[in-house]
């Protein structure tokens, strides 16, 4: 019995001593922006595979083990995951990522949304009211939740925040990686993605 | 005649002109000094009476605020049954879990959640949930059964920044023992609950007033431990009578033939037992097994330090058992997610077992004189075992689409302490439509076969539900 509590205490001990921050992503997309941004400084699981719908999941017991141990849970947001991450945290049993602290991330809440506070009826399909959550669709969004996501990796890991904002800095996502500065506007961009809806060469 | 005509007119005018320095006045505390000489009051107000307190003012109260930011998500289950069954709306409960070998035949009398011939409005469920703050969540599910009667389905607090994985949940709740249990009829994949839940727990299954104190250990793997202290009030584990004094209404043969009702208060020699009276264990195990399959096993107990029941009968007579008891059982759940459109391709495969003793000591008799405070004695001592388990299939055969299959079987073990019986059998086969995450369409058939307590034959009887299933407004989503 000691020697199964001594087992479990070390498994808990070494669970929280571990160097790199234990980061857990809903999506792929997600994933990706967590992975561009935290480099070799964090491990990356997402939930939620490639060729799933998002809207539709379901909430499993493998999300909660994984939030469980997470430092950092990187979500899409603006209800996007409403299916099935507000049940999966709270039965994580983890207060370091409950929403309003510093482990809970949602990319939706650190970018202007389109489409917010319009009309939200229910008999007008899956609308989501508090804006439009695809923002991985928009390189200029993604960069900037990247660069949100850095500063929350860089408060919570100081030794490494440098590394972070470089890292948000020189992402693919950012628009002047995709195409030579000074040929793409950015003022002018409305549209979910830049790119097709404003070619200004 | 000019005169007094002019002078009428020159106090119309005086009052007017009156009543519109009084509006210019009243105007100066709210407008910047200076802009009242510009903008004659007059102008702006060509109606005296239309004093500027009494006109919409649109947005800017002067006031800021947080509104109804801070109301809870309010959704309302709206769930009705359109009935039919062949034994004209009166289904026998299954031999062995009518309540003791001295209860027979339930006549009439509708047991709760029991459905009429045609339409039917089941609970309509109003479900409040919000953050307390930022140490506590909380829900509230009030159903209001059929037309009538609102009852506190849940209330309860659950703790979000406990250390080390635990977790705490204080209210009244659905107990987590089990699956199905903490499940709310509208999660449910079929329309009526599973039988092994509805006889050994109770129409309501096991929600009691109590603490849950659960734990999450960090491990790779999904475990959830957890043990509730209960108030126990659950009639098929830990039903509670207590002591006092009773009425009872019964007949008696009087004069000239006809029955006269008597009417007296008597004590049935139950003792009051303090709170809490019923204590649960529970653990789910759920090894990782990737994106498309979920697996999850679990095993519950309980014991309750007291199980009471009391029967009147209309000749005086009482019976009254008083005791303790325990239950134990395990639950299996797998998932299977196809990753297709709108469940299409996915199974859900869930069973049950469940086993209850209860040890009691029995009285009989007609406990006292109308008038009389002498308490019964009991006498003899009997051992209730029954147990039952289903098991449930359900896929998704299409788009919106799934059908399931569900066997119930109770009383593989079931002795009421005098007589053992032969199990009572249940077949169900449904299909759904699921337009929506938010309305859901049910047709299912059930097939029972029930052991009857007096002459050990069994009945058959086939029941046809219809439902409709529909959530409004703001719903959270459901946990695993």
């Amino acid at each position: 019995m000691k020697r199964l509590l001594l087992a479990l205490l070390l498994l808990i001990v070494s669970g929280a001593a571990q160097a790199a921050l234990n980061v857990v992503a809903t999506t792929p997309n997600m994933g990706m922006l967590a992975r561009t941004v935290a480099g070799e400084h964090a491990d990356v699981r997402i939930l939620a595979p490639a060729d799933r719908d998002a809207h539709y999941l379901q909430v499993r017991p493998n999300m909660m083990a994984a939030l469980r141990r997470a430092d950092l849970v990187v979500s899409v947001g603006a209800e996007l995951e409403i299916g099935w991450l507000p049940p999966a945290i709270q039965g994580a049993h983890n207060p370091r990522i409950q929403p309003g602290q510093r482990g809970y991330f949602e990319a939706a809440a650190q970018v202007d949304l389109m489409d917010a506070h319009g009309v939200a009826d229910r008999s007008l399909g899956d609308v989501h009211p508090a804006g439009n959550p695809h923002i991985y669709f928009d390189p200029v969004r993604m960069a900037e939740a990247g660069e949100a996501l850095a500063e929350r990796l860089a408060s919570m890991d100081e030794a490494n925040a440098d590394a972070y904002r470089a890292n948000a800095r020189a992402s693919p996502n950012r628009c002047e990686n995709i195409c030579p500065r000074g040929k793409l506007s950015l003022k002018a961009r409305q549209g979910p993605c830049c790119i097709i809806r404003t070619p200004i060469i | 005649m000019k005169k007094k005509q002019f002078g009428v007119l020159a106090t119309v005018a005086l009052v007017t002109a009156w009543g519109s320095q009084s509006v210019a006045l009243a105007q100066v505390g709210e407008q910047p000094r200076g802009t009242n000489a510009q903008a004659p009051a007059s102008a702006q107000h060509r109606d005296p009476l239309d004093s500027p307190g009494l006109r919409p003012r649109g947005l800017n109260t002067g006031q800021v605020g947080a509104g109804t930011l801070f109301n809870p998500e309010i959704s309302v289950i709206l769930d009705g049954v359109f009935y039919w069954d062949d034994e004209d709306g009166d289904i026998p409960t299954p031999a062995g879990f009518g309540g003791g070998h001295h209860h027979h035949g339930h006549g009439h009398d509708h047991a709760h959640g029991e459905l009429d011939q045609g339409f039917n409005l089941r609970e309509t469920e109003i479900v409040f949930a919000a953050a307390i703050d930022n140490y506590l969540d909380a829900v509230v599910t009030l159903a209001i059964e059929g037309d009538s009667g609102i009852e506190v389905e849940e209330a309860y607090a659950v703790t979000r920044a406990l250390p080390a994985g635990f977790q705490m949940k204080f209210g009244k709740f659905l107990s987590d023992v089990g699956y199905i249990n903490k499940q709310h009829p509208h999660d449910w994949d079929f329309v009526d609950r599973p039988l092994m839940n509805e006889l050994l727990f109770g129409d309501h299954g096991l929600q009691e007033k109590g603490v849950q104190v659960s734990w999450v250990p960090a491990t790779p793997f999904y475990t959830r431990l957890g043990v509730e202290v209960l108030q126990g009030e659950t009639s098929g584990v830990a039903n509670y009578v207590g002591s006092g004094r009773h009425e009872i209404v019964g007949y008696a043969e009087g004069t000239g033939g006809t029955p006269d009702r008597l009417r007296w208060r008597t004590n049935y020699g139950l003792d009051d037992v303090d709170g809490p009276r019923l204590f649960t264990g529970f653990a789910k195990f759920a090894p990782d097994l990737g994106y498309e399959h979920a697996l999850q096993v679990g095993v519950f107990g309980g014991y309750a330090r007291s199980f009471q029941d009391v029967e009147t009968h209309s000749s005086g007579r009482v019976e009254a058992w008083d005791g303790d008891g325990w239950f134990a059982g395990t639950d299996w759940v797998y998932r299977y997610d196809a990753g297709r459109s709108y469940g299409h391709g996915d199974w859900r495969l869930q069973a049950e077992y469940m086993y209850r003793r209860l040890s009691l000591d029995y009285f009989e008799g007609v406990p006292g004189e109308v008038g009389s405070t002498t308490s019964p004695e009991f006498q003899n001592r009997e051992t209730r075992k029954n147990d039952g388990l289903y098991i449930q299939a359900v896929y998704g055969f299409a788009p919106r689409w799934s059908a399931g299959l569900r066997y119930d079987v109770v009383g593989l073990t079931n002795n009421d302490g005098y007589d053992s019986f032969d199990e009572s059998h249940r077949y169900s086969a449904n299909v759904t439509f699921t337009a929506t995450e938010f309305s859901r369409f049910r047709l299912q058939v059930n097939h029972g076969r029930y052991e009857e307590d007096d002459d050990h034959g069994h009945g058959d009887f086939t029941q046809v539900m219809l439902q409709y299933n529909l959530s409004l407004g703001a719903h959270g989503a459901h946990s695993f």
